[in-house]
């Protein structure tokens, strides 16, 4: 509320300068989360291709194929970026903007396998692209637990 | 097996995403000396995320993907509540709103899987 208060008290043309529409987000933690998007998506699209690739073949057999290890690699990756990204980010933050991924599985899975993209589907992805917008206006560190020093940081609200 | 089941074990797989992802956090954290988490945090992450699988694959196999698969995204509520008790993260209302939106997102994405290819 406080927020939408802030803005209300002001003139009219400080009301657009002041609400700028997405929050300025560190670059290292920008790229970390699109890497961990993209590989997250990337896991899920090759897991369900090799899910399918060896359904027939015996249990054995599926560590073979090249596919199994292709998503072994990319869930190793993602792993590592994860743990990177987390160390300067809130669990609270990251973890719904990977809910990314449900949109991009959804638009490259009805890209590969034609399905058109229903009106339904156009609106829940707006509503995803809300709910993370929402989360990219918080700050991302609520903890400071990067510096090593305990300055306190007054006036962050 | 019932549904009603299926769906506990829904709520259980989300409740363990959620402690893995804690447990990825606390790896990352830093403390006052600026040294890393133990590794056994790193273990007991993807220990989790193997039981999870299995949980998973269960709950796949007694439900409707178009119900199991909205209600994944529950772990995005489990986690900003572990968060908040455990890792004494500032969860703002902003959080809660973009999680709100962001499960009527992926309720309206799986309503479209409940169509004629399932």
């Amino acid at each position: 509320m406080s927020f939408f208060q802030k803005i209300r008290a002001m003139p009219a043309y400080q009301k657009v300068e002041s609400m700028p529409l997405f929050k300025r987000v560190p670059l290292h933690i920008c790229v970390g989360l699109a890497i961990a998007v993209i590989l997250d998506t990337a896991v899920q699209i090759f897991w369900k291709m090799a899910v399918q690739a060896t359904d027939k073949a015996p249990l054995l057999a599926t560590f073979e194929h090249p596919l199994f290890w292709l998503v072994v690699t990319l869930f190793l990756l993602q792993l590592a970026n994860w743990l990177k990204v987390l160390e300067d980010a809130d669990l609270s933050y990251s973890q719904p903007i990977t809910s990314l991924s449900y949109i991009s599985v959804g638009v490259l899975s009805a890209m590969f396998l034609h399905e058109q993209i229903t009106l339904l589907q156009v609106i829940g992805i707006t509503f995803v692209l809300a709910g993370v917008w929402f989360i990219s206006k918080t700050d991302h560190n609520t903890l400071g637990t990067t510096e090593p020093q305990t300055t306190h940081q007054s006036g962050a609200k | 097996m019932n549904q009603v089941f299926a769906i506990l074990l829904i709520i259980c797989a989300t409740t363990i995403e959620a402690v893995g992802q804690l447990c990825f956090k606390k790896k990352s954290t830093r403390d006052a000396d600026g040294d890393m988490g133990s590794r056994m945090w790193l273990a007991g992450g993807i220990a989790c995320m193997a039981v999870e699988a299995v949980v998973w694959t269960v709950v796949l196999q007694n439900l409707n993907v178009s119900i199991a698969y909205p209600m994944g995204s529950l772990s995005f509520v489990m986690v900003l509540l572990m968060s908040r008790l455990f890792l004494k993260e500032k969860v703002q209302k902003d959080r809660w709103i973009g999680v709100a939106l962001i499960l009527c997102g992926t309720v309206l994405l799986g309503l479209n899987s409940a169509g004629p290819n399932s």
